[in-house]
């Protein structure tokens, strides 16, 4: 029947009840009222419902529930640190790299994700990254520039840091 | 007399493709009557799909005053997504 | 960013602050159609058919309505008067029945996806286990999909009480040719007769989806006292009340309905699939009922825009000029009629001057999807076949395509498709601006080719209302009814604040539900910054008159001797220059004054001008596997004026995006039983960002005289030019004409092996 499962989101502890065959986006989006990550499909093809687990990008839609006991989640909610945007969202912001915005989460997530690992990507290494995540709206051009943009600001703050 | 020009697809389908015809009207809201009368269903169908210019201009107001000399124009209307 | 910037006359219009609403947007904070819940709130899903044409026998629900959980079923018959639903007027034009029927079907289903049944729970996952206990009794008839198959002697006919609309006399037969239509002027067989050079072919496109990323979904609450709500996402949220409510047999009024943030559109949400149907669940099981659509339903439930048959000849003299237009064809729209005619035939004969034309359109239903808009609706298959004969025009006679389509490009008081003169267009100033782009001065790239193509596209006005008032500290909030796909709040804001000549952030926009405002028309068309946008500038005008003259009476002198500048009443009065009172101190009055400063507007907008467009293309083809990769676009429009610049070069850039989508790559495969064999993500293969360079734009502004800003619609024309610049550059590679699409690497592969 029910599962418990007692995971870690956005830095929270928290623990839920789910039926074992739920989705992590079902449960994030029904039982934990974090409807930021989206459904666009269901199978795995589009990127909306983009969440990190343990430090990995997932398709939330393709992970159980009951698979993020005992794990860290990230989702978009958690991106922000409390009102201060990070770079690749004021990016966005800055260069209109969102038209309705409901690929928008799950952009912001994958390209985060990536300028972790990579701070300095290629135009195309970037456009490999992302090609996990569907946008009908702004043919990519805008989300590119953006997350270049926020990799030269979180470069430069990476300097600064340093110096 | 307005001269109304009647074009696909409402002459065809209500006047039988004449083209062209000279009603007296005040404004549009009569001249849709007028041309009710001859064609019994145009009105609706105006209402329904059509665009009404006077003089080259789109009519957004059919309570407007004719001229006597105007040519009203008959087309469809159409919005896209 | 990649375009110039600002308008040295205005100091918040052209200028690129951030939206209204982008930082609930990139938090994850802003509510989608999906998102939304309510108190109690049950849990439905819809059973949909399997087949493709079935006749309806009989549903039993009697095992799903005893299964524990299952609050409501109901089937076409639950529909107050759904038999009746008859064709009304009003705002919402659009045959109601037919819309009501695609919701719910009532006797046949008339494709794999129609609904026929549905269910309330209290989860989804019971609501799902019901629909499998529902027993639908079909009689499977035969189906039809293709244009061929639709109009044979002896096919299945969809709607025995359809006769072909627009054929004097009216048909003895019924038949699945909905409609017909013809724009023509002079003798176009004459014409093509002298013709130096002809081009002509066959082109053919399959149905493509919008492919908006959110799935359709809705939460309705229909009480026994007869009012109701519904909170969802759409184009138009006054149209969603209208057409739920004309379905209903619902007094308008006693329908509200709530605006969530809409993911996308492109015409697709102008229309409603489950709103009536969740009031009716709602109305049965005495609780909200929350309906939401699987990505396979959106797929094969949801209106795709319709496939074509194109036959065309164009004409012309040995040096280019064309003389002559011959077009016949045909839509293969699903499962009712669609409303693509006119754009197809406006399209054709909208770019260029061409003495003698004649196009005829045939509307075919056939048994899958109803089909919708999707952007400028017919204009894109249209635009594919002439702007290909062009090119091969240009081929045939050795011309520069770009300086043929010059040669032929209509301009300002040049007769319209609609026989009125054009007016302040800028198609000219677009080719113009190709000529001297970036993109076309660099030479074509070794094992690359090129293509260019032009569009036209009639673009809308029509009503809106829009609310402006000013608060006791002198801030403005700006209410509309028309929902934001792209940024419109921004530009709202961009408008009311340059007019008003305040700060953009003393400016915030609100989209009002349909109890809180009167009617606007959908967000669609291309209207709203046009439409709605002069509504708002003329709310601010009625403002700032109010505030004139509050501000001379408080001030005690003359009404003509006060002025409005950055945002405030100064005093004109002899020996009193200098003094002044801002928006704060006027407003605050409410009570020495007749009221609170604020100003509603309506109004039917005309004096829209059309959109024309010019795209570049180049491709690489691989030729071993046919693969087409676009290495390099540049798309170039005339917008009137543009208010927010990114969100104007984002309409042109999703526009080409999907264009390049439809050419290369998508398109509904249907299995032998009219299934949608490709209803994923997965199988009909949207662009992705690895699939696409850089989209260079190239904003024209020739305003729009019957703005106040100079606007003109620019949502819908980016997809018209980019089927025939693809095409064109990848016929040049393959060095065969490209006339079937999508363009996928074994479709390039075998003409490249046959060439
Ligand atoms: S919803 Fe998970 S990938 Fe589309
Ligand atoms: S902004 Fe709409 S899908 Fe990306």
């Amino acid at each position: 029947m029910k599962m418990a499962v007692s995971t870690t989101v956005n830095g929270d502890p928290r623990a839920f009840l789910c039926e074992p065959g739920e989705t992590l986006l079902e449960a994030l989006r029904g039982t934990l009222g974090l409807t930021g990550a989206k459904e666009g499909c269901g199978t795995g093809d589009c990127g909306a419902c983009t969440v990190m687990l343990d430090g990995e990008m997932v398709c939330s839609c393709l992970v159980l529930a009951p698979e993020a006991e005992g794990r860290r989640v990230e989702t978009i909610e958690g991106v922000a640190e409390g009102s201060d945007l990070h770079p690749v969202q004021r990016q966005f912001l800055e260069h209109g790299a969102l038209q309705c915005g409901f690929c928008t989460p799950g952009f912001i997530v994958a390209a985060k994700a990536l300028l972790e690992r990579d701070p300095d990507p290629s135009e195309h290494d970037l456009r490999y990254w992302l090609a996990g995540n569907l946008c009908r709206c702004t043919g990519y051009d805008k989300i590119v520039r953006a997350v270049q943009d926020a990799a030269a600001e979180m470069r430069q703050q990476a300097r600064g840091d340093a110096a | 007399m307005a001269r109304v020009v009647l074009t696909a697809p409402f002459d065809a389908r209500f006047f039988g493709g004449v083209g062209e015809l000279e009603i007296p009207a005040s404004d549009l809201f009569a001249l849709v009557r007028a041309l009710d009368l001859r064609a019994p269903g145009f009105a609706l169908a105006v209402e329904e799909g059509g665009l009404l210019a006077v003089d080259g201009e789109a009519a957004a107001d059919w309570s407007v005053a004719l001229r006597d000399d105007a040519e009203v124009l008959v087309v469809p209307r159409i919005a896209g997504g | 960013m990649n375009a110039q910037s600002g308008h040295n006359a205005y100091r918040v219009v052209g200028t690129r602050p951030v939206r209204p609403d982008g930082i609930d947007k990139v938090t994850g904070k802003a509510l989608y159609g999906p998102d939304q819940i309510a108190p109690n709130m049950l849990h439905g899903a819809v059973l949909r058919s399997p087949h493709a044409h079935a006749r309806i026998r009989g549903i039993d629900t009697s095992r799903a309505e005893a299964l524990p959980g299952v609050k409501a079923v109901i089937t076409a018959r639950d529909f107050p008067g759904q038999e009746s639903v008859t064709f009304k007027g009003g705002e919402t034009s659009g045959d109601r029945r037919d819309i009501a029927h695609n919701c719910m079907a009532l006797h046949k289903v008339l494709y794999a996806g129609h609904a026929v049944a549905a269910v309330a729970a209290t989860s989804e996952a019971i609501a799902r286990e019901a629909l499998a206990l529902i027993v639908v009794d079909l009689e499977v008839l035969p189906h039809v999909i293709s244009v061929a198959e639709a109009i044979a002697p002896g096919a299945p006919v969809l709607h025995d009480d359809m006769f072909t609309e627009g054929l004097e006399p009216k048909p003895a037969q019924a038949s699945n040719v909905s409609a017909t239509f013809t724009m023509a002027k002079g003798d176009a067989a004459a014409a093509m007769a002298r013709a130096a050079v002809v081009a002509e072919g066959r082109y053919v496109t399959q149905p493509v989806h919008q492919g908006y990323i959110e799935p359709q979904a809705c939460v309705a609450s229909w009480n026994s006292d007869g009012q109701g709500q519904i909170w969802c996402s759409s184009q138009g949220h006054f149209d969603v009340r209208n057409l739920t409510a004309g379905i209903l047999n619902l007094p308008i009024s006693s329908l509200r309905v709530t605006p969530l943030e809409i993911g996308g559109g492109f015409g697709g949400k102008t229309t409603v699939y489950l709103e009536p149907v969740a009031m009716v669940l709602s109305r049965k099981a005495g609780r909200p009922v929350r309906l939401a659509m699987r990505r396979e339903e959106v797929f094969a439930a949801t209106g795709p825009a319709p496939g074509s048959v194109f036959e065309v000849r164009i004409g012309a003299d040995a040096d280019g000029r064309l003389v002559a237009l011959e077009m016949e064809f045909w839509n293969q729209s699903g499962a009712y009629p669609g409303n693509t005619l006119h754009g197809g035939c406006a399209t054709a004969l909208g770019a260029y001057n061409i003495a003698d034309a004649r196009a005829t359109g045939w509307d075919v239903v056939s048994n899958f999807a109803d089909t919708h808009a999707y952007r400028a609706p017919g204009a894109p298959q249209s635009a594919f076949a002439v702007e290909s004969c062009i090119d091969e025009i240009a081929l045939k006679l050795g011309m520069d395509p770009l300086e043929l389509r010059l040669k032929n490009a209509v301009k300002p008081g040049d007769p319209s498709p609609s026989r009125l003169p054009h007016g302040a267009i800028g198609y000219i100033e677009c080719l113009e601006a190709a000529k001297a782009s970036p993109h076309w001065n660099t030479p074509v790239a070794e094992g690359e080719s090129r293509g260019i193509a032009g569009a036209f596209w009639g673009n809308y006005g029509g009503p809106s209302t829009v609310a402006v008032s000013v608060a006791s500290d002198g801030s403005v909030a700006v209410t509309t009814g028309s929902p934001d796909i792209g940024g419109s709040r921004a530009s709202m804001a961009i408008m009311a604040a340059e007019t008003l000549q305040v700060p953009y952030e003393s400016v915030r926009v609100a989209i009002a539900d349909t109890a809180s405002l009167g009617y606007s028309m959908v967000t669609g068309g291309s209207r709203t910054t046009f439409a709605t946008g002069k509504a708002v500038v003329d709310a601010c005008g009625q403002i700032i008159d109010s505030l004139l003259a509050r501000g001379a009476q408080l001030l005690g002198v003359e009404p003509g001797e006060v002025a409005w500048r950055d945002g405030a009443v100064h005093c004109m009065a002899a020996g009193r220059e200098g003094e002044k009172l801002d928006m704060a101190a006027i407003a605050g009055r409410v009570h020495q004054f007749s009221g609170p400063v604020s100003a509603e507007v309506q109004l039917n907008a005309q004096g829209y001008l059309p959109g024309f467009g010019v795209h570049i293309c180049d491709v690489a083809v691989d030729k071993e596997t046919g693969f087409t990769r676009v290495t390099r676009y540049t798309a170039i429009q005339d917008v009137g004026r543009a208010i927010h610049p990114d969100y104007v070069e984002g309409q042109l850039q999703g526009g080409a995006a999907q264009g390049i989508g439809w050419a290369l790559n998508e398109g509904y495969v249907f299995d032998g039983a009219g299934r949608v064999d490709n209803a994923g993500f997965l199988d009909y293969r949207m662009p992705v960002c690895s699939d696409l360079p850089m989209i260079e734009t190239i904003m024209v502004e020739v305003p729009n005289p019957a703005h106040p800003y100079g606007v003109k619609g620019v949502g819908e024309t980016s997809i018209v030019p980019p089927l025939a610049a693809v095409g064109n550059a990848v016929s040049r590679a393959v060095g065969k004409r490209m006339r079937d699409l999508p363009m996928a690497p074994e479709v390039v592969h075998r003409a490249l092996a046959g060439a």
